[in-house]
């Protein structure tokens, strides 16, 4: 104590409102720090095995105690003897930055060091080495940063020591306990844009910490005027789009809707840093907090690669400050607990309990694990929490994304990882994440098309819905080259997630409907724009299958992939999801599924023409009963086409006169080619896909028989060779002959 | 033994990487090998250079022990200081004297305590006639301070001196005084040559490096190696320049030779050049003032990657002589001016 | 010197030439040899040139393909390719030649902006493929691509020409990515 009151008296906190009560809170931090290092040392020896660890607990304490001496001295101000300043000085730097690489610093400890630093004791060159290792062994404390900014004010140190401490406000930002007064200081913060050197960190920071309620309108006048003097500068239009975001009403310039990365990596200085305090952050819970939270929150121990893995883990700020007092007991700490944190959380109904006082965790990327406070992000609607989430998304995807680290490319087990869990949140949400919109745009044309090549279509999955015109030089094009330049199993995979992409645009078109808001005016979207955006995608699909089938030498395999697509989504979008759009398939594909060699092709082609017939005709009905026609969608044209596709499929399978209107095939060539009867050829008995059907059906009848002739199934026998065919599992084929055809013309 | 030497040896031994504890202390060969065996080498640092200390305090070492040791340090650990090459002329006409290493020593180190009182100077006999020089600075009134000193390493019967560059600046005089004195020569100029890699820019100075260079056909090794690259490849890869690639292959070996090129890490280029332009236009070419810019070329091995650039075809073959005239001028920083 | 011509000469039978060109070998060669690795019905072989124009005296088949190998992290690279370029017949721009751009990964290392080989590829209406080669996975995959594109710029795959395959991969005009 007596140390503690030495300290008190030599350190100069400048007077500011916040800071009234500061002495006492110096105080009662550094009894808490003595309680913890305390109790850090007992459990350090319960955790691992105690004659391997002995000796390195020594030497950690012996570093503690280097370090509690090294804290004074910097707190203390430099000796007026100038002679052994140097070396002594040299040293205790020496002890604060090998313990904040290696451990990190407690909350007290950055607490009087950045004091130190900001004060202008030592000369800027110590100052800028106390600031680069103002490293928190897990948090820092609110408190600290905001007797921080008061030095500021004071004016004792100089600009770089400024920039370098926003750049570490901003590489730190995670970390900080809370910031509601922090927040309060908006308006300081919002003044030091005005210095030129300051600006781009005051704004990055600014980015993080903006709500709702500090966009104002003399701000934005402000901003607008900063960029008119220094020009479009990306943080500045960070900043402003930002405002815009929370006010769009405020902001009447349009602001290009940029995609690229607005900061570069300002905090590389503290990369390798921050990846160890997330990991410290990360280690299974002390003793007595599992006691607090019982069993359920012992965590199993992961294995190796994922032990930094790259989410951080849920620490919520109060939480592992209360639990740093020893003796607290379980009910104390749940009586006087106001704020819920999310560590707690374990339930539904707990959430639904505690959604007023929820306090979301300091590192916005944990929520990704946890599916309650998804929900909750979800419902609540909080933009801020949303921005600072994607924040830390494009960030973390940009900096781990692997085509972007050729020396690194190792890590891909990790990167994937990183990703899977990104779409199981998108998945949960159904929604589409913006930072993965961005991602996509900057990386896809680097991609390769192979590694992660599952994660990567997904998210391409998870494409929130936009228009397809605009959106498609960017991914579309860019994946048809891929596309078209690689193997048939590619192929396959991307047709399989634009099915689902387009299953998600149209949940999303659905529900809009319903809900009868169309509320994003940023995409400025009408009802039958979004439809053509529709539209435009199924066009696109059927247009990458056409060119796909050619050039897989119409692969039966790929083929199937196709059709799945029409038969899943697109031919029944009008009857599911209530939405009034009929899109058909191209010829390209329609013949090549009518003259496929697979049976089971064909059977897919009927079931989807049985489809399109019933979405038509309950659009037909509709139409006649509202008395309103939507031009575009259903236009005679689609009736036509879905008829002459009709008229071909029966005129082949059932009444053996094909290919009659359309006038594709000069019977001529038939004659010439030698195909005499080939007005029966694709019938029901004579395609080549059906062909064996035939004669199973006949030696089934005939068992004896030595020739068949496939030619004899007709009249009676041709409704008992369907009824066969049907009973063989061609169930397509049953719906649309019961649909399409009437059964007096049998042939 | 006083306690600075205590001191002295006690930072110098914890300078010493344990892997190295060993070996340096018997080219020391100040304990001897039975004080050595007392000692428990697997101790941790700490305990261990207290005992070694009590055992020099035994044998009471002084000053110039202890420098020994620091020399002998520097030498293992010669690529972290930076070298400076000095050269140094005669008198045309003058005499060639033999050299006498004890008459080089004294007289040196009597030209720096004449002029400085408190100074101390330490020899230590390198291979190759080298002679490994360490003074500790000091003043009229000031003890010499052991924790900077100047190292010069000198090879005898020769004009070059290398020195370790040091932030005490004005000492150089003094100290080319000093060595051409006592080397019985008449001038030293600092060239503007330098590096971490002593050695390399020993080679380079006494050119030791391509020796067998001229001797060599140099047609013949550069056969063997195309056939060997055949060999290895596809035949169903076929290389459209190979006489353009041979050409590279042969120009870049006239110039750097078969050996691997001695180690530099820097070349700076200072150009003061005025612009010119053949379209007279723009505002630099109403510009009477030169330009200046600094170009600086850095690698972990600079010549190697010289030698690497135009074969890996990020280069034209030649390479500019500016740049691959670094071995040969002796010199590793530039001032380019109008000519 | 000559200008490399498409129909110059009679295709060989089931043989597939591409032709790369850039500076580095180092890259050249391994990719090279991805590419020999790739199982292929055709034979195929691949010439690997510093630069255009080819020396005149030499016998070689007719080549199908030529892809131009620029390293963003060098201007020169770009510079030698903006050169070799025109020594190349217009009739090869008629899908037999492709940008393959290497080195976009390490923004920090890059000396050209990836816009100015973006116009480069739209000027010549050719596709612009991007690739690390100095990874290999990443350098395998872009063999296997350029392989299939081999196949059908030699007309080894039916139903399908180089033309084709160029109004495919030419989607809308690429817009610049700045405009991102």
């Amino acid at each position: 104590v007596m140390s503690a009151r030495k300290r008190v008296k030599s350190s100069q906190t400048p007077r500011t409102s916040q800071h009234s009560n500061s002495y006492q809170t110096n105080l009662l931090a550094w009894k808490l720090k003595e309680d913890l290092s305390n109790s850090r040392s007992t459990s350090k020896h319960g955790q691992n095995s105690p004659v391997e660890d002995s000796e390195q607990a020594d030497a950690d304490e012996q570093a503690e105690d280097a370090l509690q001496i090294a804290v004074r001295y910097f707190e203390k101000g430099p000796f007026k003897t100038s002679r052994s300043k140097d070396k002594t000085l040299e040293k205790h730097l020496k002890t604060v930055e090998s313990v904040a690489w290696k451990n990190g610093l407690a909350p007290e400890e950055i607490d009087i060091l950045l004091n130190v630093a900001l004060s202008g004791k030592f000369g800027s060159a110590v100052n800028s080495r106390l600031l680069r290792c103002m490293i928190p062994a897990t948090l820092i404390s609110e408190d600290s940063v905001v007797k921080a900014v008061s030095w500021l004010c004071v004016g004792k140190c100089c600009g770089s020591t400024k920039v370098l401490f926003y750049r570490w406000l901003v590489a730190m930002f995670d970390f900080i306990d809370h910031k509601e007064k922090i927040n309060l200081l908006y308006g300081f913060f919002f003044a030091s844009l005005q210095d030129d050197a300051l600006c781009p960190y005051v704004c990055h920071f600014l980015y993080l910490l903006t709500k709702k309620e500090n966009v104002k309108p003399f701000r934005v006048r402000k901003l607008l005027d900063l960029q008119a003097k220094m020009g479009r500068q990306p943080y500045l239009h960070a900043l402003l789009s930002l405002y815009k975001f929370f006010d769009p009403t405020l902001i009447s310039v349009s602001l290009p809707v940029k995609k690229n990365i607005y900061f570069k990596n300002s905090e590389n200085l503290w990369k390798t840093a921050l990846v160890a305090v997330r990991q410290r952050n990360q280690e299974p819970s002390p003793e007595p907090l599992k006691l607090m939270l019982g069993p359920a929150t012992v965590r199993p121990r992961k294995r190796k690669w994922n032990s930094h893995s790259l989410i951080p883990v849920l620490n919520s700020s109060s939480h592992s400050k209360e639990y740093g007092k020893k003796g607290m007991r379980l009910s104390d700490y749940l009586s006087r607990n106001r704020a819920f944190s999310g560590e707690q959380l374990k339930s539904f109904p707990q959430l639904l309990q505690n959604i007023h006082c929820l306090e979301l965790p300091s590192q916005m990327g944990a929520v990704l694990n946890n599916s309650l406070l998804l929900h909750y992000i979800n419902c609540v609607r909080d933009e801020s929490l949303l921005l600072r989430l994607y924040h830390w998304l494009s960030q973390t995807l940009q900096e781990e994304c692997i085509w972007y680290q050729v020396n690194n490319y190792e890590c891909e087990k990790e990167f994937t990882n990183f990703l899977d869990t990104i779409i199981k949140a998108e998945c949960f949400l159904q929604e589409g994440f913006d930072s993965c919109e961005a991602f996509l745009y900057k990386s896809l044309p680097l991609w390769d098309g192979f590694c992660c090549r599952s994660q990567f279509l997904q998210l391409v999955s998870w494409f929130p819905f936009s228009s397809f015109s605009e959106v498609k030089p960017f991914i579309f094009d860019r994946l048809a080259q891929l596309f078209f330049t690689s193997t048939i199993y590619f192929k396959c995979s991307v047709l399989e997630n634009l099915k689902e992409l387009l299953q998600n645009w149209l949940l999303w078109l659905s529900m809009d409907i319903h809900l009868k808001t169309v509320t994003d005016s940023s995409l400025e979207t009408t009802f039958s724009g979004s439809m053509q955006s529709v539209f435009e995608l199924i066009h696109y699909v059927g247009w990458l299958s056409t060119n796909a089938l050619r050039l897989e030498s119409n692969s039966t395999f790929l083929l199937h992939f196709v059709l799945d697509f029409y038969e899943k989504k697109v031919c029944d979008i009008y009857i599911n999801y209530n939405l009034p759009l009929v899109v058909l398939f191209p010829p390209g594909i329609f013949y090549l599924a009518l003259l496929s060699l697979d049976s089971s092709i064909l059977n897919q082609l009927c079931y989807i023409m049985h489809r399109y017939r019933n979405n038509l005709t309950a659009a037909k009905k509709n139409e006649l009963i509202l008395k309103k026609k939507s031009e575009f969608i259903f236009s005679s044209k689609t009736y036509q086409e879905y008829n002459h596709y009709l008229t071909a499929m029966v005129g082949c399978l059932w009444t053996s006169k094909p290919f009659q209107k359309g006038s594709y095939f000069d019977p001529e060539v038939f004659k010439m080619i030698g195909v005499a009867k080939y007005k029966t050829s694709l019938n029901l008995v004579h395609h080549p896909a059906l062909l064996s059907y035939a004669i199973s059906f006949l030696l089934k009848e005939y068992p004896e028989e030595r020739t068949v002739n496939v030619s004899s199934i007709r009249g009676k026998k041709w409704n008992e060779y369907l009824d066969y065919l049907f009973s063989e599992g061609l169930q397509g084929l049953k719906l649309f002959i019961r649909s399409s055809i009437r059964h007096s013309s049998v042939p | 033994m006083d306690e600075i030497v205590a001191e002295f040896i006690k930072r110098t031994i914890l300078k010493i990487p344990m892997a190295e504890m060993m070996t340096i202390l018997k080219a020391w060969d100040f304990l001897s090998e039975s004080q050595l065996q007392t000692i428990n080498f697997r101790k941790r640092k700490e305990s261990l250079v207290h005992d070694l200390v009590m055992l020099c305090e035994e044998k009471h070492a002084n000053v110039n022990d202890a420098a020994l040791l620091d020399i002998i340090y520097t030498q293992f650990h010669r690529h972290q200081k930076v070298w400076d090459v000095f050269q140094m002329t005669k008198e045309p006409g003058e005499d060639i004297d033999l050299f006498d290493m004890k008459q080089f020593k004294s007289s040196f180190k009597r030209i720096l305590q004449r002029a400085l009182k408190n100074v101390s100077v330490t020899f230590r006999d390198a291979e190759e006639n080298a002679v490994w020089i360490r003074i500790a600075w000091g003043t009229q009134c000031k003890k010499p301070n052991q924790y900077k000193p100047t190292y010069v390493v000198y090879y005898s019967q020769t004009p070059y001196a290398f020195i370790s560059s040091s932030r005490l600046r004005s000492s150089i005089p003094l100290l080319g005084q000093a060595l051409t004195v006592a080397s019985k020569h008449h001038r030293i100029v600092k060239m503007d040559f330098r590096s971490r890699y002593l050695d390399s820019l020993k080679a380079i100075v006494f050119k030791q490096y391509n020796q067998t260079f001229e001797t060599h056909n140099a047609t013949t090794p550069l056969q063997e190696r195309n056939l060997g690259l055949d060999i290895n490849m596809d035949s169903r890869i076929i290389h459209e320049n190979i006489i353009e690639k041979d050409r590279v292959q042969r120009v870049t070996q006239e110039i750097f030779g078969d050996y691997p090129q001695p180690r530099l890490e820097f070349a700076q280029y200072k150009l003061e050049t005025k612009f010119k332009s053949d379209l007279n236009r723009g505002i630099l070419a109403e510009r009477k003032e030169p330009l200046r810019c600094l170009v600086k070329f850095s690698s972990p091995n600079l010549l190697e990657a010289l030698k690497s650039l135009a074969p890996a075809g990020i280069a034209d073959a030649p390479l500019s002589p500016l740049l691959t005239c670094i071995p040969q001028k002796r010199m590793n920083y530039f001032k380019i001016k109008d000519k | 010197m000559s200008v490399l011509r498409p129909q110059d000469q009679l295709p060989g039978l089931n043989a597939a030439t591409i032709l790369l060109v850039g500076k580095e070998d180092a890259l050249l060669q391994p990719l090279a040899d991805s590419m020999l690795k790739e199982d292929c019905a055709s034979t195929l072989r691949v010439h690997l040139a510093h630069s255009l124009p080819l020396p005149s005296d030499v016998n070689r088949p007719r080549i199908d393909l030529i892809v131009f190998v620029v390293n963003l992290h060098s201007k020169y690279s770009l510079q030698n390719v903006e050169e070799s370029l025109r020594h190349v017949d217009a009739t090869f721009f008629l899908g037999k030649v492709g940008f393959l751009v290497t080195g976009a990964g390490r923004d920090s290392h890059c000396s050209v902006h990836r816009n100015s080989v973006l116009k480069l590829a739209q000027a010549y209406r050719s596709p612009l493929l991007f690739c690390d080669l100095e990874v290999e996975g990443f350098r395998v995959t872009m063999a296997q691509r350029l392989v299939r594109m081999l196949q059908i710029c030699a007309g080894h795959v039916p139903g399908i020409s180089a033309l084709n395959l160029l109004s495919l991969m030419r989607s809308s005009e690429n817009p610049c990515l700045e405009d991102l």
